[in-house]
């Protein structure tokens, strides 16, 4: 019941979030970039405890720039994340097979999810397979060319910005972009 | 621009804002959660040096308490020193008492000893 009301007053800071120049606060920051940064994290990792954790990570090392401008909290989180992601990327490699959780086949998704007044009920399942089929596809591509599609198409950060996040050029963010896009769009023929 | 990437671009946008808008309610609450911990997880380590300063008061006063104090009890070792003392001063009282040496010699020292 407690968690229920705390997501409704997430969803209403992720709306405020979007809707105004910035948040206000590094607690309403974190609430409305939450779910993207989830999502991030389960598109590398494939598994929803360690994107959970990748996620928290971030969350606690970002909590040492609070005093940092509003405006520098997006490239400083997506980096801390990247780099958190990265970590435990290196750190599976290191860990014995059989000790790994499994790998989730399919992303999070919310089945109950009752669909907006006036929507067709078909369109959530078309919603549904048409995120699997582009979370699908970036799982497949190297690690660099999935943070450039992520960041740049997904979460829409300027090609500066997503150099800074990845630690590389400009030039190396837009070769890792159009390799990315070629790939997807060749195992995504109908969405071109 | 190249219109196919666009059009690319923009249906892998509203996947991606759909897949945003249908987070099962688990995985919500677990991102709300574990906001909470990385807060609390923050604020933690503060409290840490005002425990470890409180401990190292508290030693430097009971050593400083300790130095100011040291002959509050007797020495340990002062009845035993004591007894020595004694001993040795009933040793000498024997070394110096010439009687003592003439019952040695006497009968009746060898008659005990014999006993």
């Amino acid at each position: 019941m407690l968690e229920r009301v705390d997501t409704d007053v997430d969803e209403t800071r992720e709306d405020a979030f979007a809707a105004s120049a910035g948040p206000a606060s590094l607690d309403d920051f974190l609430a409305g970039i939450g779910a993207r940064a989830f999502r991030f994290a389960e598109l590398a990792l494939r598994q929803r405890d360690d994107a959970l954790d990748a996620v928290q990570d971030a969350m606690t090392r970002m909590l040492a720039y609070r005093d940092r401008p509003a405006t520098e909290w997006p490239p400083l989180f997506w980096r801390i994340l990247r780099t958190r992601v990265v970590d435990l990327q290196r750190r599976r490699t290191f860990r014995l097979r059989w000790l790994l959780p499994a790998e989730d086949a399919t992303p999070d998704w919310n089945i109950h999810a009752s669909d907006p007044v006036g929507l067709d009920p078909s369109t959530g399942h078309d919603q549904r397979e048409a995120w699997n089929r582009i979370a699908g596809a970036l799982t497949t591509l190297p690690r660099r060319q999935r943070e450039a599609f992520s960041l740049r198409v997904l979460e829409e950060l300027d090609v500066a910005t997503t150099a800074q996040v990845m630690g590389c050029s400009e030039g190396s963010v837009k070769t890792h972009l159009s390799r990315a896009r070629d790939a997807l769009q060749k195992q995504l023929e109908d969405w071109r | 621009m190249n219109t196919g990437h666009d059009k690319f671009d923009a249906r892998a946008r509203a996947a991606h804002a759909a897949s945003l808008e249908r987070l099962s309610p688990a995985t919500q609450a677990q991102l709300v959660q574990r906001r909470r911990r990385a807060f609390a997880a923050h604020d933690a380590p503060h409290g840490r040096p005002a425990v470890r300063w409180a401990v190292a008061t508290l030693a430097v006063c009971a050593v400083a308490i300790g130095l100011l104090h040291p002959t509050r009890n007797p020495a340990p070792s002062a009845p035993a020193l004591a007894m020595t003392t004694t001993s040795d001063a009933s040793a000498d009282s024997i070394d110096d008492n010439p009687d003592f040496y003439l019952w040695l010699a006497s009968s009746d020292a060898h008659s005990l000893a014999s006993e």
